[in-house]
């Protein structure tokens, strides 16, 4: 079964934050021929350790095995493909929290199979 | 530093959540949640708190982790698109308590004859082949 690239991208960014600028990306590879995936480091800006174990990292498995509905019309939309879904780092933002949240955009990236 | 009882209180709503409004609840300590002092659970916003939960817990300061006076939103975007849920804005409450569960359980154990320290009576239930589910 093809497995697709999951890749998180900082779309916007609502105040400061020192580590994330907008197009940064964190990006998820499935190691061939094995049922697991890791961040490939080459590809990645960073990784803020707040946001891992949170709901942002709960889609990559998800998108990892999603496929592309053929029937779009019938599904719900995070049924239908590979995303993007949206979603923010657990930070407030100003005036609360002197970081700014981080909003990333997640979707999937269909591999060739071989 | 102590350990805390938590209390996340929804202080504001921002768009449209199905299952939180202002005042919701929901209560932690070490190790659950106390579902009898909680309202709705959302997953999603739990998971948001997940990173947070243990040194909150055990009494590190929310200013200290960088949340303000204790302030965290849940995971759900802020975007005027039809997936999108409202985002929900807690309140970190930090409640020093003097035992936690566990503490109950041990204290309960001893006074069922079961004595010793923690570990000891912990290494009563370690069972024969702990890498086996059964």
């Amino acid at each position: 079964m093809v497995r697709n690239k999951v890749i998180m991208e900082a779309s916007e960014i609502n105040g400061t934050c020192p580590i994330y600028e907008i197009g940064d990306k964190i990006v998820i590879e499935p190691v061939p021929g094995k049922n697991v995936s890791t961040i490939n480091l080459k590809e990645t800006s960073a990784i803020c350790t707040r946001i891992l174990g949170t709901s942002l990292t709960s889609y990559t498995l998800f998108l990892e095995y999603a496929k592309p509905s053929q029937e779009d019309d019938d599904k719900l939309p995070w049924q239908t493909a590979l995303g993007p879904n949206h979603s923010k780092c657990p930070m407030v933002g100003p005036p609360y929290t002197e970081c700014g949240y981080v909003l990333f955009k997640v979707y999937g990236v269909p591999q060739k199979e071989g | 530093m102590p350990n805390c009882k938590l209390i996340l209180e929804v202080v504001d709503v921002k768009g449209f959540c199905p299952f939180y409004k202002k005042g919701s609840k929901i209560t932690f300590c070490e190790p659950a949640i106390i579902k009898e002092e909680s309202d709705e659970l959302c997953y999603g916003a739990l998971l948001s708190f997940g990173p947070f939960y243990r040194p909150l817990v055990r009494g590190i300061p929310p200013e200290e982790l960088g949340l303000g006076d204790g302030y965290i939103s849940c995971h759900s975007a802020p975007l005027v698109i039809p997936e999108a849920h409202g985002t929900v804005f807690f309140k970190i409450k930090q409640i020093p308590v003097e035992k936690t569960p566990e503490d109950l359980w041990i204290n309960d154990l001893e006074e069922k004859g079961i004595l010793g320290d923690t570990e000891t009576i912990k290494r009563k239930f370690w069972p024969e082949n702990p890498d086996q589910p059964y």
